[in-house]
């Protein structure tokens, strides 16, 4: 064979090595026959008390290594684990002398044939049962967590069908894609490793166990294939296929994936994860870790350090952003938000400002500062008197320094309506999404403001339409960048660089790389036409 | 006995994480409530009853309940069936 053609999943289409993921052993028999109801109970009480710690600890490691999409469908277990039918059917079988493993095993079994029978999208939550029968099975032989073992870099996963859980193991270990003999595309797996920018086919029948270890394979999430063939579908290398060095539409305009960071540490791990530059570096983290703000040297130091981590791209500076959740140590009082903090303080601000006209001259990378909460046309013009105050000094000390290039955030209903008299005056603007929808919104920061409500989609495709008549760039920094769905939209609105958690780079890399640029704008278009929430939430589910 | 029929908004119907919800709120109350689709009754309290109904978006269900404060369960359970959007 050379060709299986199964149901893609997301997009992005890579090669590299197949490996076979061992079936679970899903066995209900132990050794020994089963002792009083009584004991089995207490069994069954304690392999389900075990399953849930598990549940938890692979939750909070989840929420952080892969995201929303992992944590949500682990806490669905939980649910589960406790409902009264599945309870009520446990209870029944120890009580005519099953052992805990015969009676959890039968009482999921039924379960999982019933959701198989109903079919639709119920069938695809037979998948998640699976998960939980293996868990709980492994918890009352107490045996460890399922690992995924080692896989080698740049794998593509093969499986008969992925339970959910291991789909969340895979993403968090940056798998390259995943195939599966049976699955579907509404599957909790299929949507975890979605989230993640992972490509995936499932579907592909039997054949799929024709398939070795150690094959070279290619998979193509957007045709639906899976290849022995590997330069039928990219004719890249492993290596490239897994995260390409540039990426740009399928019309080959390039697009930017950098890192949001707060260190030059983090910095490092950016380039690492193979960032294309830095699009937010958040100075006042500088600040918050220590006791207060680093001096001048200290700053350029570590401004310098993130500079030298990108020789051949641009590390977007943002300067100090304190107030709302982010106070100053030690500060007395209200302090405005963003650049009117930094202007309220003129000597710290200039500090900061030789600190980075120090760093742009003695740093490889090309340094652009960022002001945050801009909602002013006056900030930008105060901070560049700064800037020329700034560079006159450093230049009578015989200090050596460049003068950046300064952009702005939209991050306020103010900057959006300023956008285009921003963009005339900047170098680039850049969209803090979070706060942004907050402000909108008019909800507070805890609130967790939907991105996708219709109001903030208009704000932001605005503020990019703006831009883009002044021929400025805008860049994305929001969590929102990295939502593969969301990651088109701004691609179809404009957006030209996305700065994502490092972690998050290779994904939303292989998210990007080949998106049909028209298609996205499309997508933007009808986004903007739409009223309500879940209309642009369907919409979303169409993301090229 | 307290009834109403309600139409399930959420857009993918009621699966796994919208049932986790209907049953979460369920569990607020005293009263037993069930939901009624295709002849097949549930107990709101049971995500997986509930997900075995396999209801589609769009598609009504009879909400059901009994006890002291079967009308306002009904009224919550019905309100989460009702909402759009995914949990």
């Amino acid at each position: 064979m050379t060709d299986l053609r199964g149901v893609g999943v997301g997009t992005g289409a890579v090669t590299g090595q197949a490996v076979w993921l061992a079936r679970p052993d899903e066995s209900p028999e132990r050794d020994g026959s089963p002792s009083s109801p009584d004991a089995e109970r207490d069994r069954f009480e304690r392999a389900r008390a075990r399953t849930v710690e598990e549940l938890r600890d692979e939750r909070d490691r989840a929420a952080v290594a892969v995201g929303k999409a992992a944590e949500e469908v682990l806490a669905t277990h939980e649910t589960f684990l406790f409902d009264p039918a599945f309870e009520e059917r446990v209870e029944d079988a120890i009580d005519d002398g099953d052992a805990a493993e015969r009676a959890v095993a039968r009482a999921l079994e039924d379960w999982i044939e019933s959701f198989e029978e109903t079919g639709g999208k119920t069938a695809a939550r037979a998948d998640d049962l699976r998960d939980l029968r293996g868990r709980f099975l492994r918890a009352l032989r107490g045996e460890s967590p399922r690992s995924v073992g080692d896989l080698p870099d740049g794998a593509v996963v093969l499986a008969d069908r992925l339970d959910p859980g291991t789909a969340v193991r895979l993403a968090a270990d940056d798998v390259a894609g995943v195939a599966t003999a049976e699955g579907s595309r509404t599957g909790h797996a299929a949507i975890v490793l979605r989230s993640q920018g992972v490509p995936v086919v499932v579907d592909l029948s039997e054949e799929l166990r024709t398939v070795e270890s150690g094959a070279r394979v290619g998979l193509d999430a957007v045709a639906g294939l899976l290849t022995l063939d590997p330069s039928a579908v990219t004719g890249a290398g492993p290596a490239e296929a897994v995260v390409a060095d540039a990426v740009g539409t399928a019309s080959g305009t390039p697009l930017a994936v950098t890192a949001n960071v707060g260190s030059g540490r983090e910095s490092a791990v950016a380039r690492e994860r193979g960032a294309d530059g830095v699009g937010l570096f958040r100075s006042e983290f500088l600040a918050l870790r220590s006791d207060g703000v680093p001096d001048e040297d200290a700053q350029t130091e570590a401004y310098v350090a993130a500079l030298d981590r990108f020789p051949d791209a641009e590390v977007a500076i943002r300067t100090f952003d304190f107030g709302g959740d982010k106070p100053l140590p030690d500060a007395e009082g209200d302090v405005p938000r963003g650049v009117a903090g930094s202007l309220a303080t003129p000597d710290r601000h200039r500090e900061q400002l030789r600190a980075l006209c120090r760093a742009a001259a003695r740093g490889a990378g090309e340094l652009t500062a960022v002001l945050p909460h801009v909602t002013r046309l006056d900030e930008v013009a105060a901070v560049r008197d700064h800037l020329d105050a700034a560079t006159d000094e450093l230049a009578a000390a015989g200090v050596p320094h460049e003068r950046p290039a300064l952009g702005v955030m939209v991050e306020t209903p103010a900057a959006v309506e300023l956008a285009p008299e921003l963009a005339s005056r900047v170098a680039s603007l850049s969209l803090g999404t979070n706060d942004l929808s907050r402000h909108v919104l008019g909800t507070t920061r805890d609130a967790d403001p939907a991105v996708t409500e219709p109001a903030v989609v208009r704000a932001i495709g605005r503020a990019v339409a703006a831009a883009t008549d002044a021929g400025v760039p805008v860049r994305c920094c929001g969590e929102a960048a990295a939502d593969p769905a969301f990651a088109a939209l701004l691609v179809g609105f404009g957006v030209t660089e996305l700065s994502v958690a490092p972690d998050a780079v290779p994904a939303t890399k292989r998210r990007l790389d080949g998106i049909d640029r028209s298609e996205a704008a499309a997508l933007a278009e009808r986004a903007t036409a739409a009223s309500t929430k879940s209309e642009v939430d369907s919409l979303l589910k169409e993301a090229p | 006995m307290t009834e109403r029929r309600v139409t399930v908004a959420r857009e993918t119907g009621l699966h796994a994480r919208p049932a986790r919800a209907v049953a979460e709120s369920a569990a607020d109350f005293d009263a037993s409530v069930t939901v009624e689709y295709d002849g097949e009754t549930a107990r709101a309290a049971s995500a997986l009853e509930l997900t075995a109904l396999g209801v589609r978006s769009g598609e009504s269900v009879t909400v059901r309940a009994a006890g002291d404060d079967a009308d306002r369960a009904v009224a919550a359970v019905a309100a989460v069936l009702a909402e759009e959007g995914d949990p």
